[in-house]
């Protein structure tokens, strides 16, 4: 019952077999695996895999962890179809800032952009701290316990608990991220895609190793590893004994309800597989179906690599032990370092130079994640120059074609959220404000694709692709689905304790503020144009041109 | 007519040959490397493009220049009297630039490094070969990339072959290392001589297609790189060229 209604290409054949073309064509700089690698980036499978999944074993035992990996899909579908989608009937620089803005209101639009905003500079802000705490200094622990050297692991402690080198790791990698925005495509893109295939390599060598590793040979190589520290001879079972005396639920059986909370945990990395939806005036044939299809794709392979990854390592190293090596202090005092795959696999193999090899390409994930974030505001600041919103000097672009003034706003901005978040004992509590906080702008982009056949009739009926299943537009059952996912997200946040929202007034307080500013930046925007003679009502009553 | 002087607003030439001949006058003049390409190049190289059959309408002017001189080219075109589109040039200015001729309703593509339709061209180091417009075996080069081919490509294409000197070298190499080009563009010289056969008032159809029949035999006897070879096992099977978007602007 899926039907599909296609609009004509624009440029026709002639009876002759000739063309009819009328202008000199554009190929434009972001080819569909480059979208693909940009989306995917987001649900990277180095980050859950690295620190942010398996604390779930222990905070909701008996919850089925590929249950909830696989329920996830739909909502993945959802957001991404809803962007996709829209993207492709208004290919244009902003994403939800302008999808909203022409499809609901101006006001929403800038609503929901601010969220969008603040939720990537909040999640900038959250790698920077976890570039250290999770990264560098975790990584030099490993490195110095596999090497049984103590100045490392002095320093890599140092590093962790320091605000000072915390600040100063932080900002050399928002750093780093502004330079890969700083040139042309040509530039950004050869650094992302190389950073993904260093990145994606890692994990696969870590996932061959484990693969070619049985249970058995781990926990000896493991033990005989630790023991130099440990003084222990079977340190492995130490630490799940020692887990079981804490309290953690080990071996518990099947949870329905422990399953739902899952699908939240694998919600908060993969459904953030759209954001070629930033650059829709920059990716080849954004108009066609497949834009929509490879944000789907980068969504659903990413996630699903999460758990192809997770399986073989849960298998490697044993369930019980990741979970009880994972479940707070569940790694004794003398091997005080996260429990991270690709730690366990050094200490495992016992070789320094494979260690600092799986830790170096561990950190490169970093720069690109922030990347990752840092394209947002750049290109939703692009959006609002172009609406008139903000001076268009915030579209200048270097001589080596580096939009200099919207990436040195977003650095600065993150700056100053990443001082923040310093203050802010609970590192989690800043992602966790930035998970909710998008949600609020992914679920007006929902409402947006729930309404576009009605609010933008035009605009819908000129899409190059409109599915329709049992009658009812795709887009719009895509856009159902994203609220719903959308509004379940927030409902996991504030049930469950264990997603750790500690403090609800500082998130109401976070979003009553980003609505107030979205708010007065359009009226005083407005203001100052009708000053000029411009009615920013009419702007917005447009397409924006490409 | 060419210079803006004292102030006053240059207009752009009604003319596509005359307004592109005045655009490269007026860079050589002031450093802008630009060179023209296109419809208006051809006119501007060719005479048998202003006879019947291969003459026809030329409805905008395109030149290439380079990256290195982005900004340069860009207060260069503003003074000439063009209007640049901001938020194209903001986000694809560092492979194209785009400006319009108010005046005459016409726009005009900058190409900066490369040409990159369905496949790709670098000039960068080809700029300075010719004076005005490229040299003719490029602006061969930027017609025999067209896959979706067109009556005015097949015109500027016969022009090309029968007035210019083309470079058969450079161009048999260009198709020997890269076997989606060569696909694509034996196919379109083949569209071209079936288009020039077609002429039968023509007096120098036979010419043309001899002069065509000679490019195909170069193009033949290169010997191909081993990526050629690879691709070639693949053929058609996989799409061996982009297709460019029209309404950009």
């Amino acid at each position: 019952m899926v039907e599909e209604v296609s609009s004509p290409p624009t440029t026709t054949a002639t009876p002759t077999g000739l063309f009819a073309r009328n202008a000199t064509g554009l190929v434009r700089q972001v080819s569909p695996f480059s979208a693909y690698v940009l989306n995917f980036i987001g649900g990277h499978p180095v980050q859950p895999l690295a620190f942010g999944l398996f604390f779930a074993f222990a905070t909701w035992p008996g919850g089925n962890f590929f249950l909830g990996g696989l329920l996830a899909i739909p909502m993945v579908l959802a957001f991404s179809y809803s962007f996709g989608l829209l993207t492709s009937m208004m290919p244009r620089t902003g994403g939800d800032y302008t999808l909203n803005s022409r499809i609901l209101h101006p006001t929403i639009g800038l609503i929901g952009s601010f969220c969008q905003c603040m939720a990537n500079f909040m999640s900038a802000a959250f790698f920077g701290r976890l570039i250290v705490t999770l990264g560098l200094g975790p990584g030099l622990i490993g490195i110095g316990l596999v090497a049984h050297d103590q100045g490392l692991i002095d320093a890599g402690n140092t590093l962790a608990s320091s605000k000072v080198w915390i600040f100063v790791f932080g900002t050399l990698l928002f750093l780093a991220a502004a330079g890969v925005l700083g040139g042309g495509w040509g530039w950004t893109l050869r650094l992302q895609n190389g950073l993904f295939f260093i990145v994606t390599g890692g994990l696969a060598l870590c996932a061959i190793i484990a693969l070619l590793t049985t249970q058995s040979q781990f926990i000896t190589n493991f033990n005989n590893f630790a023991e130099y520290w440990t003084k222990s001879p079977d340190t492995y079972h130490q630490i799940i004994n020692s887990a079981k005396q804490n309290g953690v639920p080990l071996g518990a059986g099947f949870s329905w309800g422990n399953t739902i909370p899952m699908i939240g945990v694998f919600a908060t990395f993969s459904i953030f597989s759209w954001f070629t939806s930033f650059i829709g005036g920059e990716i080849r044939q954004a108009r066609s179906i497949k834009t929509a299809n490879i944000m789907a794709l980068s969504g659903v392979t990413s996630l699903l690599a999460i758990l192809l990854c997770a399986a073989i390592f849960l298998n490697t190293f044993g369930t019980d032990f990741f979970t009880a090596a994972n479940a707070p202090n569940g790694m004794p005092g003398a091997l005080n370092t996260a429990p991270t795959y690709f730690f366990l696999l050094s200490a495992s193999l016992g070789s320094v130079p494979i260690s600092i090899l799986l830790v170096g390409l561990y950190l490169l994930f970093w720069p690109m994640l922030t990347y990752f974030v840092f394209l947002q505001p750049t290109r939703t600041m692009f959006a609002y120059a172009f609406d008139g919103i903000l001076p268009k000097a915030v579209t200048n672009i270097s001589r080596n074609h580096a939009p200099y003034v919207a990436v040195g706003v977003t650095f600065v901005m993150t700056e100053l959220v990443f001082l923040w978040s310093l203050t802010n004992d609970s590192i989690f509590q800043v992602i966790i404000y930035a998970t909710l906080i998008q949600l609020v702008s992914m679920g007006l982009v929902g409402l947006s694709a729930l309404v576009v056949p009605w609010r933008r009739p035009k605009l819908y009926q000129a899409a190059a692709t409109k599915i329709r299943v049992l009658g009812v537009p795709l887009v719009s059952i895509a856009g159902a689905v994203a609220i719903l996912s959308a509004a379940f997200i927030w409902w996991l946040f504030f049930s469950y304790a264990g997603f750790g929202l500690a403090d609800p007034t500082g998130l109401f307080i976070w979003l009553g503020g980003l609505i107030v500013a979205a708010l007065a930046l359009y009226f005083v925007a407005r203001w100052v144009r009708a000053r000029q003679g411009v009615d920013l009502r009419l702007t917005y009553a447009e397409i924006p041109p490409e | 007519m060419t210079q803006a002087t004292g102030g006053s607003v240059r207009v752009p030439l009604e003319g596509v040959r005359e307004e592109a001949l005045a655009l490269m006058a007026a860079a050589a003049q002031r450093g802008v490397l630009l060179r023209a390409l296109g419809g208006a190049a051809v006119a501007i190289r060719c005479p048998s493009s202003a006879q019947p059959p291969l003459a026809r309408v030329y409805k905008d002017v395109d030149v290439v220049g380079t990256d290195r001189q982005n900004r340069e080219i860009q207060g260069f075109m503003r003074s000439m009297g063009y209007r640049g589109d901001d938020q194209f040039n903001a986000l694809q200015g560092s492979e194209r630039l785009l400006f319009w001729d108010d005046t005459h309703g016409r726009q005009l593509d900058v190409f900066l490094d490369k040409i990159k339709m369905c496949h790709e061209l670098r000039l960068r180091d080809r700029l300075t070969v010719d004076d005005i417009t490229l040299a003719p075996v490029d602006l061969l080069l930027t017609k025999l990339q067209v896959v979706q081919t067109n009556e005015r490509d097949l015109k500027d294409s016969a022009a090309l072959i029968l007035d210019c000197e083309i470079d058969a070298d450079r161009l048999a190499k260009m198709l020997g290392s890269d076997w989606g080009w060569w696909r694509t563009a034996t196919e379109v010289l083949a569209k071209v001589d079936a288009y020039v056969a077609a002429q039968t008032d023509f007096a120098r159809r036979d010419e043309g297609r001899a002069n065509i029949a000679r490019l195909r035999q170069s193009i033949d006897a290169q010997p191909k790189s081993i990526g050629w070879k690879a691709r070639a096992r693949i053929g058609d099977r996989i799409r061996w060229y982009e297709l460019p978007e029209e309404d950009y602007q």
